[in-house]
């Protein structure tokens, strides 16, 4: 997920790639309020996942950011 | 050279480490206010530049641009009076007050001459601190500016505003969630181009982050807003006196109905030796629509290197100097 997820946010969000690392707190990432409006409408129209950009935004992580997607990928939340 | 999208590169993102932040209190006329310096190890490439946004940004609110300038030049990020974490500002001060709280700014951080970027609300303050104090700015660079609020906007904001005033309750002027959507969504609109949203960048991105930033706004910040909304209703807030030594670029994204191309155009055209021009695929949030293509243009400017050919913007348009 974590790879899918820079996918979305270099592709699709215009963020470069190179801050983007599975520790980086998602502002270091530079993962803003666009970024993460992006990020929730794309999860919506790619996998039909409704996440909100509060509960992107709350992630402290790139690497959490990516369990939290994929755990509602799997049903798990 | 025209440059070529498939291998143009938007100027890098300096990570936050290698940034320094500094916050710096300040004091105008009794109104506290504060402004961010962004600072790095590199050699300046060009004077500071002090950003001066629109009505809704406060001095966090460039974190894109913060990345991809901060390595070339000192950053200076303000919260003037009435946006922010600043004091209010009275209803009855108008432009010229924000533009010596600005001009302030840099006299309290020491620095001689400084470029000024003023981008929507934050144009007519650059504009007047650029008219007043010439000497101090470097090079001034308006984005989405106006002379005055078009009739259309005009109708549009009131609209706004009324629709707000039904649905507000009458004692603290909160809304209801059903009636901050219905403002959110009317707000947002009166932003963007609607119309030609399949040939704006980002369109419907720009447009669903500005729907939640509105539908945020709290009684105390929708009476700010109205401020500034008041302020940019009086007569002339860009005044149509003449810049004669000040270089400036104007710029806008070409689908702005807001502040439109040909009213961007009559501010540059008020600037003796600026230039102008259109950024494609793009309307009045052309800082969110285009942000790697905004600070490419805005380093080249104030870097003095030439806007002929870029893929991204119409070709420039230059009113020479009388005589």
């Amino acid at each position: 997920m974590l790879e899918e997820l820079k996918g979305i946010l270099t592709a699709q969000a215009g963020l470069p790639p190179a801050p983007i690392t599975a520790d980086a707190t998602l502002a270091a990432a530079g993962i803003d309020s666009m970024a993460v409006t992006v990020l929730s409408m794309q999860l919506e129209d790619r996998m039909g996942l409704f996440l909100t950009e509060d509960e992107l935004s709350r992630a402290p992580t790139v690497n959490a950011l990516a369990d939290l997607i994929a755990s509602r990928v799997t049903g798990n939340v | 050279m025209p440059t070529d999208s498939a291998v143009w590169s938007p100027p890098e993102w300096s990570a936050p480490e290698q940034t320094r932040e500094e916050l710096v209190r300040l004091e105008w006329r009794g109104l506290r206010y504060t402004c961010r310096v962004i600072t790095s190890d590199r050699p300046a490439a060009t004077e500071p530049l002090l950003l001066l946004g629109g009505a809704l940004q406060d001095m966090y609110a460039w974190p894109r641009l913060e990345r991809r300038l901060g390595a070339h030049m000192p950053l200076v990020f303000v919260d003037l009076p009435g946006i922010g974490t600043a004091d209010d500002l009275p209803a009855d001060h108008g432009f010229d007050a924000l533009a010596e709280a600005a001009l302030l700014v840099t006299d309290r951080l020491g620095f001689e001459r400084v470029n000024v970027l003023g981008a929507s609300y934050g144009a007519p303050i650059a504009y007047r601190a650029a008219l007043s104090r010439p000497e101090r700015v470097a090079r001034l660079v308006l984005a989405g500016a106006t002379h005055r609020m078009n009739p259309r906007l005009v109708s549009d904001c009131e609209q706004v505003w009324r629709t707000r005033a039904a649905l507000a309750d009458g004692v603290d002027g909160a809304l209801s969630d059903s009636g901050r959507q219905e403002v959110a969504s009317r707000a947002a609109a009166t932003l963007l181009n609607t119309g030609r949203q399949d040939q704006v960048s980002q369109a419907l991105a720009v447009a669903r982050m500005l729907h939640r930033q509105f539908a945020r706004i709290t009684p105390a910040e929708a009476r700010r807003h109205a401020v500034c909304h008041q302020r940019l209703l009086g007569t002339d807030p860009l005044p149509f006196d003449r810049i004669d030594a000040v270089r400036a670029l104007v710029f806008t994204g070409e689908h702005d109905d807001v502040s439109t191309p040909d009213e961007n155009r009559a501010v540059a055209a008020a600037i003796a030796g600026s230039t102008f021009l259109l950024v494609r695929d793009a309307d009045h949030m052309v800082h969110l629509e285009r942000e790697a293509e905004y600070a490419d243009l805005v380093l080249r400017f104030l870097t003095d290197q030439p806007l002929d050919g870029l893929h991204y913007t119409t070709a420039p348009e230059h009113f020479w100097r009388r005589g």
